[in-house]
């Protein structure tokens, strides 16, 4: 039950909902794109949230794509994370992804959503920071396609109105050796898909020539790909346990010590963890 | 005659309901009169309410009224009443109510309550056992012995302290048993408190006529307790409050406590008697309302060398939370009931119920008895390693039996004990025992298993009673109508059942009165304690009995015969030497007529009541006394794989043999067992309430409070022993809330022999068990 | 473009009818279908996602109805536990013995009957993804376990476990 109102629009063209976006903002009801929604509804239901609008972009053509052409695999923000689990376009997504949530949240969780999502966690995201996806953006200038990377600091840097319309992952990489695990902090784990829970520690891994990448989630407040973790671990001259015992010295900020997993053992599960990758992707 | 009752895997009678989504709950009644109410609740642990201001709550559209605490002198709960039921003048828990918007819909009465504004002066926080107990710690409660005691008897309570309870149990000589012990083990437990989840959340509705009748509507275990605790606080006659209570969705024990009820009726008060309707959101329910106990824990062990028990000294301090509710009762329950089902000459027991500035709790599934057996059988497992004998062998040794003495000094025999030796043997095959506790399978992997066991009596109020009624259907089919309520655990069925067999009828033809209304069924205590089917068990039996009486007086008019010679069965009454001569029960339940018009006798009515007796309150210095007519025991063990790498685990086998005294319904008490086992592996594995460092409650939800998810359950394994209970119907035994209370020390029996390091709390998460391994855990406790 | 800027008439097709009903832009399907259809076998737990006790079926995909808002459903077909006549995992449910209290019950009727439309033959592996979407605390679900499996087909194709 969310204790306030709001107005719902649902245009059909990005220029639409940009021209609502600027059009409400002006008029102060602070509005929001609208996806999967999830986010929006359960923390509005807990005062954590109050548009006075809400656009939602689920009708738009482009945000609804999933399409492989030309080598590249483009896939609308507005996709459901199930979607793009079943068409298994991306392993590696499709692993990631599959981990949000359950099974039937992700019938309604979107990947623009997971990405734009101000929870600390944002598992999608990992498998398009290591795969150094690219993402379409609509602002006021129109489209732009930059690398994830470059534009997703700790969080997408969006400016207001902007929209994420699609990402972009080259198919080559879609073939490559990868991993990923995710660890939440009770004691079971039969199955992959027994991960319902926030992560203590969720990692993915893809191996480039030679190289591997990670992006981690769980670790930090949030998720992330670290050029000095990177190059630290891939260091040639340094043996493997070496540089996973020195992996937290790395990293872009202080482990999060909650409930979940104090920081200490967020560190103990890490290195595991990264033992284990390591062994799939190296042994 | 064919098999009817007992005995056999009848579906629940409300099965189509629920299959269908047509069952209705007390969240379910819906009407255009009703007015909805939102809770504000309490930001802070602890503090004084300095001001609370309502009046941009009241600028809302649609708002009817906000209530405060402080405008009403009023304390309620059911053993002391020490509780207001919203916060006057100051705070205790975070998630208190204290105050109520009523409104024209649920979305303007959350709204407005987002506009009351609290101001609070902080006070230091009695955030664990330990500070609530240090010497000049804050006081929750300042005025504990000025509160109301209603039940003087079951209350001990030590002003000026955080103590609200203290039990004692005195038997034997302890420094007896102490000289008579070859070995001696001692550990520390720490349990925290947790919620009890029904996925129904907590709701009421209230509404007061214009005669000054009050309507509740409520999702409860107690209704005749939502009547009595009414009257109690607002003075009002019996006959003036009817409680109405259709299927209830869970309970667990959280729905026995009485407190939406009293806030709805406020709310409609304050509407002039107008429908209330009062849901808790999941949250709420989780803060707000009570949850299960937390304990710490002291345990001592003394024994002979070859392993017999001699002296037990044990510990128990219970955070009861904010307010007293159930929580003196369980501790009570708990020392009663403290040695576990082992003989122990000399015992020694202290139970503390204390305040601290947590949510109150309430009754929960075992009533306590899971937490001091995770304690009892932690140490056990302790002795027979210091022992060197094998654990289950040393619980077979000292297995309490026929003539042994419990902690309050009651004498058991064959019915009132039953078998846990018989149990125990069952389960030692069920498990696999001889091919050991600890195996390394390789890559990391260590299996391990671990063994608990479990006893329980009731604790009920030594009057308690039950009644049941039985009226016949024009087509010879049995209404019976009761006071127990439907929470999932198919008593109604399983009452169905009992008088099928009585009868020697078909359980089809009876129909049971899902719905009760306090003003028409007849009275039960609670649907509680696994207690429905033996107390409104009897109540069904001598209704039966009513009712055969009945039947055979007109039945012999009819066949001209003396009514001894009479018998009622298969839906007829006949005569016992010759079968052929009979009359169908449906042209007698409602008078017979004659061909010629004349007719005798009236609608048939069986009614059966049943009080419990020869029930003793404990003596206050040593205990002595009787809580509940007789016990459950049973065995438990759980099987885990676990990673000496990463700590985590599986948990591959679950097993519990019980004695069911006699087992009712197959398919539905397996289910029952093994709902038990399934909430005692979350308990044991994840759950716990866990409060920050003013107090405040950090995972009120679901997201982070986790419970064991489909798939994520082991594989059952569930068998019965039967030994009659004699004073109870067919003989049989509670069963219902079994299944959980030896679970999570099994599984953490399994986990310490599995680690190798004792594991002496709950939730045993990975992080619990590296941590314990890290050396960490020892020193804190 | 579908706007609902305040509370108004919005037409949702519920269990093959068109039903017209009045909603505000922020009210949930779970809330309207109750409040406003008497549809109430779909049941509010936890409101948040994490319980699935409010699950209804749109366009033949479970989604949790707390989660969704009324107005989200226009132009699709939405099905709710009230809309499922016979099917055969309502019979199994009851068989297999697989609820008690039954507040959980409507919320795995209608993700077990999407599954077994969706994926007949799917395995150990599929089920157990699907089904860890909704709490039952009464059960230790064992039961559900027996009762889905038993109407999907009887070899899975995946193995696992
Ligand atoms: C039961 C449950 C369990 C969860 N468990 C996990 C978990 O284990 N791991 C995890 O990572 N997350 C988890 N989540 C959080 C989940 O990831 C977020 O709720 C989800 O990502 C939000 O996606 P949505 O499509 O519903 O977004 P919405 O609620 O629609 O939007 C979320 C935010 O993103 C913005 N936004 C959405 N789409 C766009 C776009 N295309 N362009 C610009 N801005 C946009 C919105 O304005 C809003 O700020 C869980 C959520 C639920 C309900
Ligand atoms: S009520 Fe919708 S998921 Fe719990
Ligand atoms: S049957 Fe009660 S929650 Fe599932």
């Amino acid at each position: 039950m969310i204790p306030f109102d709001f107005a719902y629009y649902q245009p059909s063209s990005l220029a639409e909902a940009g021209g609502l976006f600027a059009e409400l903002a002006a008029q102060g009801k602070e509005p929001m794109y609208y996806a999967g929604g999830t986010e929006i509804i359960s923390f509005s239901r807990l005062y954590q949230l109050f548009p006075r609008a809400v656009i939602d972009i689920k009708k738009i053509a482009e945000c609804n794509m999933l399409e492989q052409k030309n080598g590249k695999l483009v896939i609308g923000a507005a996709k459901t994370l199930s979607q793009i689990q079943e068409s298994n376009v991306f392993p590696l997504l499709s692993w990631c992804s599959g981990r949000v949530a359950d099974h039937t949240m992700r019938n309604k969780i979107t990947l623009g959503g997971n990405i734009c999502s101000r929870i600390p966690y944002r598992e999608a995201v990992l498998a398009l920071l290591v795969s150094d996806s690219e993402i379409i953006i609509w602002g006021k200038q129109g489209l732009k396609k930059v690398g994830l990377n470059q534009v997703f600091h700790q969080t997408l840097l969006l400016e207001p109105g902007e929209i994420v319309v699609q990402l972009v992952i080259d198919q080559e990489v879609t073939r490559v050796p990868f991993t990923s695990t995710k660890q939440t902090m009770d004691g079971l784990v039969h199955y992959p898909q027994d991960r319902i829970g926030y992560p203590v520690v969720s990692i993915a891994a893809l191996k480039k020539k030679n190289q591997i990448n990670f992006a981690f989630s769980g670790v930090c407040s949030f998720p992330f790909r670290s050029t000095e973790v990177e190059s630290f671990l891939n260091n040639p001259s340094l043996p493997w346990d070496e540089k996973i015992h020195q992996v937290a010295e790395k990293l872009p900020a202080e482990i999060i010590n909650d409930m979940e997993g104090s920081a200490d053992y967020r560190e103990f599960v890490l290195k595991n963890m990264l033992s284990d990758i390591v062994k799939r992707l190296e042994g | 005659m064919q098999k009817v009752g007992i005995g056999v895997s009848v579906p629940r009678k409300e099965s189509q309901d629920k299959v269908t989504g047509l069952a209705i709950y007390n969240t379910d009644y819906l009407s255009p009169k009703l007015l909805y109410a939102w809770l504000v609740t309490s930001l802070y642990a602890h503090a004084e309410i300095k001001s609370i201001d309502t009046s941009e709550a009241f600028k809302v559209v649609g708002v009817q009224a906000v209530i405060t605490g402080d405008s009403y002198h009023l304390l309620c709960g059911p053993v002391i009443e020490d509780h207001p039921p919203l916060a006057k003048e100051k705070v205790r828990y975070f998630g208190e109510p204290l105050a109520v918007v009523i409104a024209n819909s649920e979305a303007v009465a959350k709204e407005a309550a987002g506009k009351v504004k609290v101001e609070y002066n902080p006070l230091p926080v009695v955030n664990s056992l330990a500070s609530a107990l240090k010497e000049g710690a804050p006081l929750v409660h300042e005025n504990v012995a000025f509160y109301k005691q209603v039940k003087p008897n079951e209350i001990f309570s030590k002003a000026g302290t955080n103590i609200a309870q203290h039990v004692k149990i005195r038997k034997g000589d302890l420094p007896e048993g102490w000289r008579q012990s070859e070995v001696i083990v001692e550990s520390n437990f720490s349990l925290p408190q947790s919620n009890h989840i029904a996925m129904e959340p907590r709701n009421a509705i209230a509404e007061i006529k214009a005669d000054g009748q009050v309507i509740i509507h409520a999702s409860t275990q107690a209704p005749f307790d939502v009547r009595k605790i009414l009257c109690r606080c607002f003075n009002l006659a019996d006959t003036q409050v009817i409680v109405n209570t259709p299927l209830v969705g869970g309970g667990f024990g959280g729905k026995t406590n009485v407190q939406l009820e009293i806030i709805a009726y406020l709310a409609s008060q304050a509407v002039h008697g107008r429908a209330v309707k009062l849901i808790e959101s999941r949250e709420q329910d989780m803060t707000s309302s009570p949850g299960h106990l937390g304990l710490e824990a002291r345990v001592k062990i003394g024994a002979t060398r070859d392993g017999t028990m001699k002296a037990l000294e044990i510990t128990l301090e219970v955070d009861v939370g904010a307010y007293v509710d159930s929580g003196s009762q369980m501790t009570r329950a708990m020392a009663a009931d403290c040695t576990g089902p082992y003989h122990i000459d000399h015992v020694w027991c202290d139970a503390y119920g204390v305040y601290t500035n947590h949510t109150y709790v309430t009754a929960f599934r075992g009533f306590g008895r899971l937490s001091y057996v995770f304690a009892i059988e932690r140490t056990m497992d302790k002795l027979a390693f210091a022992l060197g004998i094998d654990p289950l062998e040393l619980r077979l040794k000292n297995a309490l039996k026929s003539e042994d003495t419990t902690p309050t000094m009651v004498r058991l025999n064959k019915s009132s004990i039953g078998n846990l030796p018989a149990c125990l043997t069952k389960i030692k095959s069920m498990m696999n025992w001889q091919e050991g506790v600890r195996r390394e399978t390789g890559s990391n992997k260590v299996v391990a298993k671990g063994i608990s066991c479990l006893w329980k009596t009731s604790s009920s109020p030594p009057d308690a009673t039950s009644g049941a009624i039985i009226t016949i259907n024009e087509d010879g089919t049995l209404n019976l109508n009761v006071g127990t309520v439907e929470i999932g655990s198919g008593s109604k069925t399983s009452l169905a059942q009992i008088l099928a067999e009585k009868l020697s009828m078909d359980v089809n033809k009876i129909h049971v009165v899902m719905d009760v209304n306090t003003g028409i069924s007849p009275s039960h205590w609670k649907t509680v304690a696994s207690m429905t089917n033996f107390m409104v068990g009897n109540a069904v039996l001598d209704a039966a009995e009513d009712l055969v009486e009945q039947l055979r007086s007109i039945a012999s008019i009819v066949l001209r015969c003396p009514p001894e010679v009479l018998e009622v069965g298969g839906g007829k009454v006949y005569l016992k030497e010759d079968p052929e001569i009979y009359i169908e029960i449906n042209e007698i339940g409602n008078g017979y007529e004659y061909p010629e018009g004349n007719s005798i006798g009236g609608q048939v009515i069986g009614r059966g009541s049943f009080i419990m007796h020869h029930l003793v309150h404990m003596d206050k210095d040593t205990g002595k006394g009787k809580l509940g007519p007789a016990w459950t025991v049973g065995a438990q063990a759980v099987e885990v794989e676990f990673d000496t790498q990463n700590y985590t685990y599986k948990i591959l086998k679950a097993a519990t043999v019980i004695d069911a005294g006699k087992v009712l319904n197959p398919k539905g008490a397996r289910g029952t067992i093994t709902g038990g086992m399934c909430m005692g592996l979350g308990y044991g594995s994840r759950e716990s309430c866990l409060y920050g460092e003013g107090g405040e409650r950090k995972n009120p939800q679901l997201r982070t409070y986790h419970l064991m998810r489909f798939g994520e359950n082991p594989t059952y394994l569930v068998d019965f022993v039967e030994t009659p209970l004699i004073v109870a119907p067919y003989g049989l035994r509670g069963i219902a809330e079994h299944g959980i209370i030896g679970i999570p020390a099994a599984l953490a029996n399994a986990l310490t022999t599995a680690a190798q390091v004792e594991l002496n709390q709950t939730p045993l998460t990975p992080e619990t068990i590296w941590q314990a391994k890290r050396g960490k855990l020892d020193d804190s406790l | 473009m579908v706007n609902l800027v305040k509370m108004d008439l919005i037409e949702l097709a519920v269990n093959g009818e068109k039903r017209l009903v009045m909603a505000r832009p922020a009210d949930t399907l779970l809330h309207v279908l109750r409040e406003q259809l008497g549809l109430t076998g779909s049941k509010p737990s936890c409101k948040n996602g994490d319980c699935g006790a409010c699950t209804v079926l749109i366009d033949g995909q479970p989604i949790k109805s707390c989660l969704m808002l009324a107005v989200e459903a226009l132009g699709h077909e939405i099905t709710t536990i009230e809309g499922l006549k016979d099917s055969p995992i309502q019979r199994a449910f009851i068989d297999k013995f697989a609820f008690q209290c039954g507040y959980c019950t409507s919320g795995f009727i209608m993700n077990c009957h999407a599954l077994s439309v969706i994926h007949p033959d799917a395995g150990d592996e599929t089920i157990r993804e699907w089904l860890q979407s909704n709490l039952c605390r009464c059960t230790g679900y064992e039961e559900i376990t027996e009762a889905i499996k038993s109407v999907l087909a009887q070899e899975p194709k995946e193995n696992n476990g």
